[in-house]
């Protein structure tokens, strides 16, 4: 009986390479969107829990990180928090494709320039130390560090100065270039880390978050402290800040659940369709298998086999297609700051779209089949 | 040759809920290596005949025995086709994507058989029509003698005791159909089955043991 499926795929390719490719391009989309979603996340997390912070203090009424509030007058109280040894002021902005420098426009590839203020924090800045291939760290507000990608994009190097803004904050036109790192996280590789100041004149007086050192012992202490002296501000330890943050961004979770559920749709229809043809197109062949004495159910069998082989080559296809897919999308498109995290479960997904959705493709032609009296389909034209 | 093989008592069959008649309270009986031959013009009822005959269809009331069992419900006719009855039709209706053998293999396959003992059988029965030297070959670049010649022993697969031919030689010369007939014939002798042959062409009737003449459902 196997012999039987192989022929077919090996004797009908055309037929065989659809059902295969509408498996392995929804199963591709599938790897494609979860993975570089969980990349994303994942960026934002090791972002976080980079920072060191015993703490992380934010606005309990935003619904995102990019509209919480964190005023000076907050900061003075949470500094006056027992055990808070010292707070670095975080803000983060994303400055859309400005002029820099000698009169050039952005590099080619470059409309997106993340800046980073996490300054007013020696510990802050000593995380970036490790991370530092030339150069030294900031000494002044007129000076940055870059990105490496940022710096090799926009041809930067070791102090070069150019306009990070269009407008004069502080009395400071031209930046210099005091140092450039480079991160494991891809898209901080394509930041500025501007002092905390200069960043507050182009986002706002306030702040977005905190972080909050403290010694160890006392972290929990001041936790309470600072959620009962503020009670509009939330106090988390780095590793639930980033549970706390992924809530709030549920909703693209739903969204990326949405176009997986799309895309295994579409993958079900084409499926569906091709096998609808191949089925039709082999009526006759199937009335003679039942005149010859295949029972119904072996000519079910013989589909359903042909559905289970096309789902899991398609889906292996898929894989390959959607890691291969997502690698040259991210290296032609992506600008540099979106990455992939290729985790087990996300093969398993789309391994398991693959099978659901090849065999709900095949159900209904395999049994349209199976059900096909041998002497209307001996006669079929 | 006083063995029966196939009886019918008063089958009737109708379609389109009772309006037309196809077969009408027929009765025959057909002895284990008889050759029966059956004509009749388009519409005469050969073909609802054939389809109950070959456990492909049950009749609406009257009673079915093939090789002593008796066909009462259509989960009765996969296993009755595939053990006691070998189809040869007028397209031969090889499967394209297999090879010579394997089109032979097919009946055998829901049978508990080794793939060695079928493919031994297989080129046995190759053997058997004179196509051996084409097993292996795709059934695509056949000629239409040398398909049907293999649709001959595909029909032999499972040793049935009822062969079943649907205008065998319909799409052939006539000399190459001559050939064809004379090799159903052959097999028939060398196997002890009955061979029901439907046709238009009454020449192929000759020496038929039973000459059935089908008119408005009735044998005539």
């Amino acid at each position: 009986m196997l012999s039987y499926v192989l022929r077919q795929f090996v004797v009908r390719r055309g037929r065989t390479l659809l059902c295969l490719l509408g498996v392995a391009v929804s199963v591709a989309m599938i790897i494609s969107i979860l993975s570089i979603s969980r990349g994303m996340r994942n960026s934002l997390n090791s972002y976080m829990e980079d920072s060191g912070a015993s703490l992380i203090v934010f606005d309990r009424s935003a619904a995102d990180l990019a509209f919480s509030k964190v005023t000076e007058e907050d900061i003075r109280k949470v500094r006056e928090v027992p055990g808070v040894v010292e707070i670095a002021r975080g803000n983060f902005t994303m400055i859309m494709g400005p002029k820099l420098g000698k009169d050039a426009p952005i590099a080619a590839g470059l409309g997106v320039i993340p800046v980073f203020g996490r300054f007013y924090s020696e510990r802050m800045i000593r995380k970036y130390k490790d991370k530092m291939v030339s150069g030294r760290l900031p000494e002044k507000r007129s000076e940055l560090l870059l990105g490496e990608l940022v710096a090799r994009k926009l041809k930067l190097k070791v102090g070069d100065r150019f306009p990070l803004f269009r407008e004069e904050f502080l009395g400071i036109t031209e930046y210099e270039v005091a140092g450039i790192f480079e991160s494991d996280l891809s898209w901080e590789n394509l930041g500025v880390v501007a002092h905390a100041e200069v960043v507050q004149q182009k986002t706002g007086p306030d702040f977005a978050l905190l972080f909050v050192y403290t010694a160890p012992e006392d972290t929990s202490k001041a936790r309470e402290e600072i959620e009962k002296r503020l009670p509009g501000l939330v106090a988390r330890p780095a590793n639930e800040f980033t549970d706390r943050f992924n809530e709030q961004i549920a909703y693209i979770d739903d969204f990326i659940f949405l176009l997986s559920i799309i895309a295994g749709i579409v993958g079900i229809l084409g499926v569906l369709n091709t096998m609808m043809m191949s089925v039709s197109e082999r009526t006759r062949e199937i009335g003679t298998l039942r005149a010859l004495g295949w029972s119904g159910r072996r000519v079910l069998g013989v589909i359903v086999i042909e559905g289970l082989l096309i789902s899991i080559v398609g889906g292996l296809l898929g894989l390959l297609f959607g890691y291969v897919g997502t690698e040259l999308l991210l290296k032609f498109f992506s600008r540099g700051y979106l990455v992939a995290a290729y985790l087990p479960g996300i093969f398993l997904r789309g391994i398991l779209l693959a099978l659901v959705g090849g065999i709900t493709g095949y159900i209904y032609p395999a049994r349209r089949a199976s059900s096909l009296k041998p002497e209307e389909a001996i006669r079929y034209e | 040759m006083n063995e029966t093989i196939v009886t019918l008592r008063s089958a009737t069959k109708t379609f389109e809920g009772g309006l037309v008649t196809a077969l009408d309270d027929v009765s025959l009986e057909i002895e284990r290596g008889s050759f029966v031959s059956i004509t009749g013009p388009s519409g005469s009822g050969k073909t609802t005949l054939l389809n109950i005959v070959g456990a492909m269809d049950v009749p609406d009331s009257g009673e079915v025995l093939i090789d002593g069992s008796p066909v009462e419900s259509s989960a009765d006719l996969d296993a009755i086709r595939a053990e006691k009855i070998g189809f040869i039709f007028q397209m031969h209706n090889l499967i394209p994507v297999l090879t010579a053998r394997q089109n032979v293999e097919i009946p055998m396959l829901p049978r508990p058989l080794s793939s060695g003992e079928r493919r031994e059988r297989a080129l046995g029965l190759l053997d058997e029509v004179k196509l051996r030297d084409r097993a292996d070959s795709s059934v695509r670049g056949l000629s239409g003698g040398e398909r049907q010649r293999v649709a001959i022993a595909r029909a032999l697969a499972n040793s049935p005791p009822l062969l079943l031919a649907d205008e065998p030689t319909g799409n052939l010369d006539s000399n190459t159909g001559l050939e064809i007939m004379e090799m159903l014939h052959e097999q028939r002798r060398r196997t002890s089955a009955a061979l029901i042959l439907v046709t238009h062409n009454e020449v192929l009737c000759e020496g038929a043991d039973q000459h059935i003449r089908m008119q408005d459902g009735r044998i005539a």
